[in-house]
């Protein structure tokens, strides 16, 4: 269970202060397709953020199984990060000169993993997003789509039970959008919990629970099962 | 993050910037190897020039006009002016014995007290009955009495003929009649005979400094001993007449002989121990004291003006390897400066490229302390990519210049000089400083430059903020 009490992230200094997050409190079960929607600013991103380790929330805190991820030391946060999480940008982030496979190795090689395990795994992931014509391609050379399941295949390789994608989507085409919430779908079938933030309602609907936000608050919580 | 996950993605950064890294390993190559075969040359020559020096001790017979040179009520003196650390303009004036004007000598040796300065040239005077040795009495190694001077002017077969001042014969109680004829051995850093247990050589004793008087401005003072007297400066008297003057020193060999050749009439302060510094046509050292003399060719008969053809070999081939060092070294450096700054721009800009990257390493698990380790290892590995090149090629191009130098040498030069001495060391030391030097300046710009970075917050920085 990921549990979120009473968490606050403030930017800014007194005078222009802005209130990303106030005080949300929820509880999200794991094993499920989670989708968070709401309009601009309202706050999603954030949340993601601060369940992934990414920020730290200015009150509150993140409960995942049971142990307090903000309580936890720097060097912990990165092996919790490493070992937990995986996640999908907009932007993918990978490196356009380096080869899918070189992209999809780093979270093992981080983990300290051995070069024949890192190749196994990174090609295992690589497969199974039907990217092995693509193995030694540069990733400047892939579409969009292409990067983007490049990027879900380096969350999965170090084996996160929790996917978050911050508008994966934002960069595709249509059809490369279905594809990608498709496979997130999948991923949540297989157990993994994907939190997802999205502008866009149809995408959401694909998610068994919808956390709906509205000045960094959550306003609805729909639970489709 | 371990050690090989560091490795691992140092790696895979500089495959990120393949063609970058390419054009920098190459840049850092072709300087060193520019630089490093110039130091090695220039060495090369100048330990070749020394060492030929070395070998001829009455290489340099040169006269002075000796201006300063006059008869007095004592004897025969001289006055050499000199300038002390302390900016205080000294002049001496030696006072010599009958018996030095009427002997041919080929130096004079130097009293002086061990202690005073901290030096250590041990020059000890040993048992007399033992090795034909006078002057036994006082000495004392610790503190006692020594001879000085002998090193730079003798060599050879360690036989010559001395002069010793009347301040050592008094501190040891003895008279000129007593030493006068008679052999001495002298200690004196790792010289050829060994007595008792000291490598020593042999002088015939044939004249007596009687006394010294320093004019300290212009106060006649008589000063017993002198800490600083390294400098051999002989002049040789034949009935009365000097006829020829020998200067030698623990340093200036190669700059008088230089100054001589060229004929110049110039000022030329002689070195003591201790740093020196060329500022024009004079020598200014750190340390005790030099003496300024003047040096010109005047009045002596040919014969005793000269070098050996070794000798003006290696000086030809030192000026022309001066002169292509000079140029080749300002490429080699202007390169370097080039590489590295190039190094440190492309360090920046990939940084400034990759620093969302970089973000997401740290939120996939690298720590902040990580990123600075990964561009310090790309910086190990360019380095040592570039140093295997100009090393193996730098030594290949030195060991070229050797024997290429040596054989022009041969064909080009009268009286064809020996090789040139380029040893190992005097290549591998050149290249170890370089490499040293770069693997220095490469690690610190990586670090450096990623430093700032690494302490960014993750989101702040993907959104670009």
């Amino acid at each position: 269970m990921i549990v979120l009490k009473d968490l606050t992230k403030e930017f800014g200094k007194e005078s222009n202060k802005v209130v990303a997050l106030d005080n949300v409190s929820c509880e999200l079960p794991q094993g499920k397709f989670i989708s968070i929607v709401g309009k601009s600013g309202c706050g999603k991103s954030t949340l993601l953020n601060l369940i992934g380790g990414l920020e730290k929330p200015t009150s509150g805190s993140v409960i995942i199984d049971g142990v307090d991820l903000y309580a936890k030391k720097e060097s912990e946060l990165a092996y919790y990060r490493n070992k937990t999480i995986g996640y999908v940008f907009q932007d993918f982030y990978l490196e356009p000169e380096l080869s899918v496979i070189d992209n999809v190795s780093v979270p093992l090689i981080i983990a300290g993993k051995k070069a024949q395990e890192i190749s196994r795994l990174a090609q295992d992931r690589i497969s199974a997003l039907g990217l092995e014509s693509k193995t030694n391609e540069p990733t400047k050379n892939l579409s969009g789509g292409q990067k983007q399941r490049v990027a879900i295949a380096r969350a999965l390789v170090a084996d996160a039970s929790i996917i978050l994608a911050d508008e994966p989507t934002g960069n595709l085409d249509s059809d490369n959008s279905s594809e990608v919430v498709a496979i997130l779908r999948r991923l949540a079938d297989e157990g993994k919990t994907v939190i997802m933030v999205t502008h866009n309602l149809e995408e959401a609907r694909q998610a068994d629970i919808t956390v709906e936000m509205k000045d960094g608050k959550i306003v609805e919580i729909k639970d489709r099962q | 993050m371990n050690r090989n996950s560091i490795f691992a993605l140092a790696k895979q950064g500089l495959k990120a910037n393949k063609k970058s890294t390419k054009t920098i390993i190459a840049m850092m190559a072709v300087s060193m190897i520019i630089i490093i075969p110039v130091f090695v040359l220039l060495m090369g020559v100048s330990v070749s020039m020394n060492a030929e020096l070395n070998k001829a001790p009455y290489l340099l017979y040169l006269s002075a006009s000796f201006e300063d040179y006059r008869q007095n009520e004592k004897g025969a003196s001289r006055l050499a002016g000199y300038e002390r650390a302390d900016r205080r303009i000294v002049y001496e004036e030696y006072t010599l014995t009958d018996e030095f004007l009427s002997v041919e000598v080929n130096m004079i040796v130097e009293d002086r007290e061990f202690s005073l300065a901290g030096e250590t040239s041990n020059i000890a005077i040993l048992d007399a009955e033992k090795s034909n040795i006078l002057l036994p009495k006082n000495f004392d190694k610790a503190g006692g009495l020594f001879v000085e001077g002998c090193d730079e002017a003798f060599s050879g077969d360690g036989r010559g003929q001395i002069i010793l001042s009347q301040a050592l014969l008094d501190k040891l109680g003895l008279s000129a009649h007593d030493v006068y004829g008679k052999e001495v051995s002298i200690y004196a850093n790792s010289r050829q005979q060994e007595v008792d247990g000291y490598v020593c050589y042999k002088y015939r004793v044939v004249g007596v400094i009687k006394s010294r008087f320093y004019n300290e401005f212009k106060k006649e003072t008589e000063h017993p001993m002198r800490s600083w007297f390294f400098v051999v400066d002989t002049n040789v008297y034949r009935n009365d007449e000097p006829v020829l003057r020998l200067v030698g020193g623990s340093e200036g060999y190669a700059n008088i002989a230089d100054k001589v050749s060229l004929n110049q009439e110039q000022r030329y302060m002689m070195l003591d121990i201790g740093k020196s510094h060329f500022r024009n046509t004079s020598v200014y050292v750190e340390a005790d004291s030099y003496r300024d003399l003047l040096l010109t060719k005047e009045g002596i008969a040919d014969e005793h003006v000269g070098e050996s053809a070794a000798f003006s070999g290696y000086r030809l081939l030192y000026k022309i390897a001066q002169s292509l060092g000079f140029m080749l070294m300002l490429t080699g450096i202007v390169l370097l400066i080039v590489t590295i700054a190039y190094y440190f721009l492309n360090v920046r800009f990939d940084v400034e490229k990759r620093k969302k990257y970089m973000m997401m390493l740290r939120a996939m698990g690298a720590q902040k302390q990580d990123l600075p380790k990964i561009y310090m290892v790309q910086a190990i590995i360019i380095c040592a990519k570039a140093s295997a090149i100009f090393a193996t090629i730098g030594f290949g191009v030195c060991v070229g210049i050797k024997y290429a130098v040596n054989a022009v040498m041969k064909l080009g030069v009268p009286g064809a000089m020996t090789a040139i001495s380029i040893s190992w060391l005097s290549i591998i030391v050149p290249i170890i400083a370089m490499v040293a030097l770069i693997f220095a300046t490469a690690i610190f710009i990586g670090y450096a430059s990623v430093k700032s970075v690494s302490k960014k917050e993750i989101i702040e920085t993907l959104r670009g903020e």
